[in-house]
Formats: C-alpha cells, sequence, structure tokens
C-alpha cells in the first residue's frame, strides 16, 4: 500500500486488513494447544506436538532432580529424549511433582504438590490473593494474565488421610486440593522476562516454598537462554529475592512505569 | 505544514505518516523537518535491517554487561522475540535523509567509511559534492512515497505483555544522527497508546540511568508503590 502525501484533506482507507488480528491470532493458536491433554481437539501437526511432549519432560526433569527431597510419588509424563530448540510450540507441558511430604499431627498426610502449565481456577487464585492482602483484580483480567503468561508455577496442598486406600477417587482428591502459592512471568520468548505475583499462603510461609517456586521460575527460564530476568519487588521481600540471586538496580537498571496524566 | 495520513482506523492506525523536526536551530543547510513513516505491523519488519539497526544504536540485548558483550544479536532468537512481542513499532524514513544527517556529523564512522571505500575523495569534498548533487536528486526523491519498503528503519520499540495486566516495554532505539527529533517519544506514545486501547495499564519500562529523563518525558515515573526494580545476576550453577 502506497501512501501518497497530498494537499488534499486526509483520509483514511477501511480497507486495510487489520493488523491487531495478527497479534491475537497468536494467542489464539496457543490457547488452543493448551488445552492439548486435555480435550479431544484435532492437533494439525500431531507428531510434532508428540515430540516436543517428551523434550518438555526431559527438561522438567534437570530442573526437578535439583529440588525433590521425598522421590516416590512423583509423576512424570514421559522418558527423557533429546532436547531441541523449537520455538512454535506451547513452552511448557502440564507438568507436577510432589516438593514436601509430611504427616500432620492429627495422622493426616499432607503433600505439597508444585505445577506448571496447568488449569487454574481464578476464584481461588483471587481468595489467595485476598489473604496475602493484596488489592483484588477483574477476575476476566486476571484469567486472561494467567492465560497469556508464559509460565505460571503453582504449589497445591493436598491432604490425605494416612490409611487412604488405592481407591480414592478424583473427586476426593480434588476437594482436599488447595491453591496456596503462585508465581507467574511473562516473556518475549527469547531476552526478557518479568517474574510477576509471587504470593504464597501466610499459613505456608516460612518454610521455603516461596524460594521453590522463584528459584524453579528462575532455572526453567535461564534453561530457555533467557537471559533478562527481572521483577519489582515491594520494600519488604527485597531481601528475599537477594538471597535467591536477584541484585536490586544491577547497573543503574530502574523500572518505569507509565503514569497517564 | 504537517499532515497525517492514517491507513485503517483512525485511532488505532497500523502505518502512519508523520513529520518529525528537530528542535534545535544548529545545522541550518539540512532539512531540519523530515517525514517518517511509522509501522505496528511486524511483516514490515526486515530482521536483517533491524540486527544492523541494533549495532548502529551500539544496543544489546543481554541488559547486564556482563552476560556476553558480543553486539550481533542472534538471528533465531530475535525472530522469535519479534514474533512473541504483542507490540512492535517500527519508524522508517528515505535513506537520503539518513546519510544527509550523518554527512553532517563526523562521529558516525561507519556512514563515512562506507562513502570513503566508495569513492577516492577526501570526506570534506565529499560533502561539497553531495550538497551540489542534492538540491536535484533529493528533490526527486523527495516526491516518491515513502512506505517500509522503500524507507530505511531509523527507529524500533517493541512491548510484550500478558493481554491482561501488565506489559513491559523493551529495545527502545533510534539512530544517534536521527535523535532529539522527537522519535523515540513518538514510538513510546504508540506503544502506549496500543497497550491502553487493549486495557492494559500497567506498563513498565527498564532503563539505564541515562535514559530515565527520556522515560520521565514520556510519562514514566517510579513505581509509586515503591517497589525496588531488580534482575536475576547470579550464574546458573552446573
Amino acid at each position: 500500500m502506497i501512501l501518497i502525501p497530498t494537499s488534499s484533506s486526509c483520509s483514511s482507507y477501511s480497507c486495510c486488513s487489520l493488523p491487531q488480528a495478527s497479534f491475537n491470532s497468536n494467542s489464539y493458536s496457543s490457547n488452543q494447544s493448551l488445552f492439548l491433554s486435555k480435550s479431544a481437539y484435532p492437533i494439525p501437526h500431531g507428531s510434532r506436538k508428540l515430540k516436543t511432549l517428551r523434550l518438555r519432560a526431559n527438561f522438567w526433569e534437570s530442573i526437578r532432580s535439583g529440588f525433590v527431597k521425598n522421590n516416590n510419588t512423583t509423576q512424570l509424563v514421559e522418558p527423557p529424549s533429546t532436547i531441541e530448540e523449537d520455538e512454535d510450540t506451547e513452552p511448557v507441558l502440564p507438568v507436577e511433582f510432589t516438593l514436601v511430604e509430611r504427616t500432620l499431627q492429627d495422622g493426616l498426610v499432607e503433600e505439597i504438590i508444585f505445577s506448571s502449565g496447568g488449569e487454574i481456577d481464578v476464584y481461588d487464585l483471587q481468595t489467595l490473593c485476598d489473604k496475602v492482602g493484596w488489592p483484588r483484580r477483574p477476575l476476566t483480567k486476571l484469567a486472561a494474565a494467567l492465560k497469556n503468561s508464559y509460565m505460571v508455577a503453582t504449589l497445591h496442598s493436598v491432604l490425605k488421610p494416612s490409611s487412604s486406600s488405592e481407591g480414592d477417587t478424583e473427586q476426593q482428591q480434588q476437594q482436599n486440593k488447595k491453591l496456596i502459592g503462585m508465581a507467574r512471568a511473562t516473556s518475549d520468548h527469547a531476552f526478557n522476562a518479568t517474574i510477576w505475583d509471587v504470593l504464597v499462603d501466610p499459613e505456608y510461609q516460612g518454610q521455603g516454598l516461596g524460594k521453590a517456586l522463584v528459584e524453579k521460575l528462575v532455572r526453567a527460564l535461564l534453561q530457555k537462554d533467557i537471559g533478562n530476568i527481572s521483577l519489582f519487588a515491594d520494600s519488604q521481600v527485597v531481601d528475599f529475592y537477594q538471597n535467591l540471586g536477584f541484585e536490586a538496580d544491577p547497573e543503574g537498571i530502574k523500572g518505569m512505569f507509565w503514569y497517564p496524566k | 505544514m504537517g499532515f497525517v495520513v492514517c491507513v485503517g482506523n483512525a485511532s488505532l492506525a497500523s502505518m502512519e505518516l508523520r513529520w518529525v523536526r528537530r528542535r534545535s536551530k544548529c545545522d541550518v543547510d539540512a532539512p531540519r523537518s523530515i517525514p517518517v513513516f511509522i509501522s505496528t505491523l511486524k511483516r514490515d519488519i526486515n530482521l536483517e535491517e533491524l540486527r544492523h539497526l541494533y549495532s548502529r544504536c551500539d544496543h544489546s540485548c543481554n541488559r547486564l554487561s556482563k552476560d556476553g558483550g558480543s553486539s550481533i544479536v542472534d538471528m533465531k532468537k530475535l525472530r522469535t522475540a519479534i514474533s512473541r512481542s504483542d507490540v512492535v513499532v517500527s519508524v522508517f524514513c528515505k535513506s537520503h535523509h539518513v546519510e544527509k544527517s550523518t554527512s553532517d556529523k563526523d562521529d558516525d564512522d561507519d556512514a563515512e567509511e562506507e562513502r570513503l571505500s566508495s569513492s577516492s575523495l577526501f570526506p570534506l569534498d565529499l560533502r561539497r559534492q553531495s550538497k551540489e548533487e542534492s538540491s536535484l536528486g533529493h528533490m526527486f526523491q523527495d516526491v516518491l512515497p515513502l512506505s517500509p519498503s522503500s524507507g530505511q528503519l531509523v527507529g524500533f520499540g517493541r512491548a510484550y505483555s500478558d493481554y491482561g495486566l501488565t506489559a513491559s516495554i523493551h529495545d527502545l532505539m533510534v539512530l544517534p544522527s536521527l535523535q532529539r527529533m522527537g522519535i523515540g517519544k513518538l514510538i513510546v506514545n504508540r506503544i502506549t497508546r496500543l497497550l491502553t486501547s487493549r486495557d492494559i495499564y500497567d506498563i513498565a519500562a527498564l532503563c539505564f540511568e541515562h535514559e530515565r529523563p527520556f522515560f520521565k518525558a514520556c510519562g514514566f515515573a517510579d513505581d509509586r508503590m515503591g517497589s525496588t526494580t531488580m534482575m536475576f545476576t547470579k550464574s546458573l550453577e552446573a
């Protein structure tokens, strides 16, 4: 399309194809493959997706091995295979593994499960945000932000009776599953990433869970060769992030926010 | 005399022609009001040209200098980064405007070297010669329409977001010879306009100390909630 400067008044052409569509189509296609494991959508590149399923599992395997104390109840998806670079597919495969397992006084067994790439109930998340004292944000925005974040990591607590039989129904387990922590990161998938919204239920704080959450997220980002990982820390958590390897205002880099007048 | 030609919806034009003007009165001979073409379409971006722009603006994709001071941007990563950025703004202008402004300054070594290699004249004579030829040739080129394919990439900026709450602006750059003409501000304003049209108001930009006045002039400020910017600096243990 050629624009020729003329002296007549400016006119707007309505025949131009919408540029905005090209932005959104990216996210729509990625949303479809997010639910690939849960629904029967026809997958256009079937074999390629399967290959990446395997390589993502290997990638998480290497991270998990750095932390897990208790090896018996891990659930990983696929055996490891060679890792390749593939930029068009989903960044994270739904993976979860147990971080901590402990027995409580009343005989119940509590498992803290780390998971990434799974679905999060926004209502649960809002409840959690209320617990830590964060201001309320519109649910639709929250849901959109979660869907379009590059990585979302969550911590759930699952309570099981110590004498649980193998026949525990899925539903029972779901009812005892509680969201206790979350962290998410947005990125351009190549150079930069920003970590937002790191929170842990106050009842579960002080146990190293937040540290594990952030550390795993950071390690996952570094494994993807994303070099600039930044975040904006409230004053009371600056030390927390410093212990994890973050530096405040490195080389004079500061973050500025847009405030319309 | 300034005018705007918009394509598409007037408030969310994807391609726009604008005039920028240098505020200071120096360099009287060169035209200080030049047309630039702003595009927000990814297909207008030529990756090679973009990588060249990164080098010429001395902009490294790795923010922290210790993370590899190589100035050549990895092409594959650049392609991924552009395709995954939610907003990209590129600014083009006519090649002869870029060359002319570089001839006024001596510090752009690249352009100097190129001209020296193509002709055996000394830089001073070259400049004089180009001025004589400039009037006719440039008058013709001035009439030619400016479009991304005919123009040269001189400014760029991109941002990625989560389509809901937050966004981050990165890799904002303008050719050094064409700075201080309002191009950078044009890019930032376009990015924020596109983001706010999608209802994202939490827009962050990481900037070095020397870039802060620029962002301040564009409407950015330190976080009102008093948060500290932190970046990961520890190397990954094997």
